[in-house]
C-alpha cells in the first residue's frame, strides 16, 4: 500500500502527551509509540485525540522517559550498536529515586526495552550483597518478626556460605 | 473496551488508573502525595521506594537473579520473600544458565530449586539388551564409577533388573534447550531433573507418582513423614523415598524400610 508516505508522515507527526503534574509535552508520534500504552491510547482515540494525559507519571519522569524513546525511534543498525550501548549504559546510571521512578513508569507505559535495561540495572545492584547490605543499599524496612527472620534465614543458610 | 471514539479525558483516566502500581504494599510514600522523587538524597522520607515494593516491577527484577541471589534476597523483607519464592521466579533461575527450555513436575523438596549445578541433572537411559555400564560409559563419555554411585549399583549385576539407569551429564550443552522431569528416582534416592534424549518423557508408572505426590495434601504429606521419621529413625529424605516407593502407603514404606535393613546386614558386613 501506501508504505513510502505512510513511513514519512508518521515520522513528523507529534503528539501530546501531559505528566501528572500538568506539563504538556510535544513528542514525535514514533517516539511515543514506543510506549505500548501510548501506542494503544492513539490508536483507540485516533486523531482526535487532543492531549493524552498520563496520571502517574510526573514530568521529571516524563523527560528521562521521552529522551530515552527519542533514542530509541528507531532500529539500530550494526554499526550504531556499540555506541548504542554505551548510551543505554550512561542513560541507566542515574540516582536511585530517579532510577525507581522512571522504571515504575517504563512498566506503566509499558515499554520493554527500557523496562528490562532498567531491571537489569537494580539486579546487578541486588548481586552479590547480603540480606542487610541489600536493605541498606535500597533503604528497606526489615518487616520480619525475629522468628520469621531466624526461620527465612535458616532455609537459605546455603546462600550465606 | 470496545469503540472509543469520543471518549473524553475522564473515560481515558479511568483505563489509566487501575494499573497504577497494583499490590504495592507501601503505604507511607504514596500517601504523601506525588511521587516527590526530585529528591535525589535518601533519606526516610523517600525509603521505601514503591518500585522495590510492587510485585510487578520486583517480579521482573528477580527474573534477572541468579539462584544463590535470590536465596538472598527473599530474607530481605516480607513481600521480597514472597516474589522471590514464586515458582515461576524459581524455574526461570533454575534454567536460566543451562538455557533449558522447560522444567516440568513439582518437586516435594522444597530445596529442589536452590540447587541447581549439573549433577542436579541425569539422562534417563533406558536398558536395551547387550547394555552394560562399561559400554554405556563409553557411549556417553562418563566415568563407570560415576554411573554407579547416581544409580547406587553395588554390582554391574543387577542393569537388567532394572527398566534404566541414569546417565550423569558430562557435557552441559545438551541441557541447552532441553526439557527436564522432576523425577524422585528410586535407586538415585533423591529427586533429579532427568533429561529424555529420545524426545519422549518419563513412563506412566513414574508420572502417577509424581501425580500422587501433587494430589496428596501437604499438610497430610508432613504429618505422614514425621511419623515415619520417627519410626525409622532417619531423615526426611530417607523417608521420602520410602515413602514414595510405597505409593503413598506408610506401611508398606515402613516394611520396605525394614526389609531394606535386614538385606543390608545379611550382605553388608557379612
Amino acid at each position: 500500500m501506501a508504505s513510502s508516505t505512510s513511513g514519512s508522515s508518521s515520522s513528523s507527526k507529534v503528539v501530546k502527551i501531559r505528566s501528572s503534574d500538568n506539563e504538556n509535552f510535544e513528542v514525535e508520534e514514533a517516539a511515543a509509540a514506543r510506549s505500548e500504552t501510548i501506542k494503544k491510547l492513539l490508536e483507540d482515540v485516533g486523531d482526535d485525540a487532543d492531549v493524552i494525559p498520563l496520571p502517574n507519571v510526573d514530568a521529571k519522569t516524563l523527560v528521562k522517559v521521552m529522551e530515552w524513546c527519542k533514542k530509541h525511534m528507531d532500529d539500530v543498525d550494526e554499526l550504531n550498536k556499540e555506541e548504542m550501548k554505551t548510551w543505554d549504559a550512561e542513560f541507566v546510571d542515574m540516582d536511585q529515586s530517579c532510577l525507581y521512578n522512571v522504571l515504575l513508569a517504563a512498566n506503566f507505559l509499558n515499554i520493554k526495552e527500557l523496562l528490562d535495561q532498567l531491571t537489569q540495572k537494580v539486579a546487578d545492584m541486588i548481586k552479590g550483597k547480603s540480606p542487610e547490605e541489600i536493605r541498606a543499599t535500597f533503604n528497606i524496612k526489615n518487616d520480619f518478626t525475629p522468628e520469621e527472620e531466624a526461620e527465612i534465614r535458616k532455609q537459605n543458610a546455603w546462600a550465606f556460605e | 473496551m470496545g469503540c472509543c471514539g469520543d471518549e473524553d479525558e475522564d473515560d481515558i483516566l479511568k483505563h489509566l488508573n487501575p494499573t497504577i502500581s497494583t499490590e504495592s504494599l507501601d503505604d507511607s510514600s504514596s500517601s504523601s502525595g506525588g511521587p516527590g522523587g526530585s529528591d535525589d538524597v535518601i533519606s526516610p522520607m523517600n525509603s521505601h521506594f514503591s518500585a522495590l515494593t510492587c510485585r510487578d516491577t520486583l517480579r521482573i527484577i528477580f527474573e534477572k537473579l541468579p539462584i544463590p541471589d535470590l536465596a538472598r534476597a527473599s530474607c530481605v523483607c516480607r513481600v521480597w520473600s514472597s516474589v522471590a519464592s514464586d515458582r515461576d521466579i524459581l524455574t526461570r533461575a533454575f534454567k536460566a544458565p543451562w538455557k533449558l527450555k522447560e522444567v516440568i513436575g513439582e518437586p516435594i523438596s522444597g530445596s529442589f530449586w536452590r540447587d541447581n549445578t549439573l549433577g542436579k541433572f541425569a539422562i534417563s537411559h533406558r536398558i536395551v539388551q547387550g547394555d552394560t555400564v562399561a559400554r554405556l560409559a563409553i557411549k556417553y563419555s562418563v566415568q563407570v564409577m560415576d554411573i554407579k554411585r547416581l544409580n547406587n549399583m553395588m554390582s554391574e549385576h543387577g542393569i537388567y533388573s532394572r527398566e534404566r539407569l541414569l546417565i550423569p551429564i558430562s557435557k552441559p550443552e545438551i541441557l541447552i534447550g532441553g526439557t527436564c522431569y522432576v523425577e524422585l528416582d528410586t535407586y538415585a534416592k533423591r529427586e533429579v531433573a532427568v533429561l529424555y534424549l529420545d524426545g519422549g518423557g518419563p513412563d506412566l508408572k513414574t508420572q502417577t507418582l509424581m501425580m500422587m505426590h501433587r494430589t496428596t495434601s501437604e499438610q497430610g504429606m508432613k504429618r505422614i513423614l514425621h511419623s515415619l521419621r520417627r519410626s525409622m529413625q532417619v531423615d526426611e529424605e530417607t523417608a521420602h523415598y520410602y515413602l514414595s516407593v510405597s505409593n503413598g502407603d506408610p506401611r508398606a514404606a515402613l516394611s520396605e524400610f525394614s526389609d531394606d535393613l535386614r538385606w543390608e546386614s545379611q550382605t553388608g558386613l557379612a
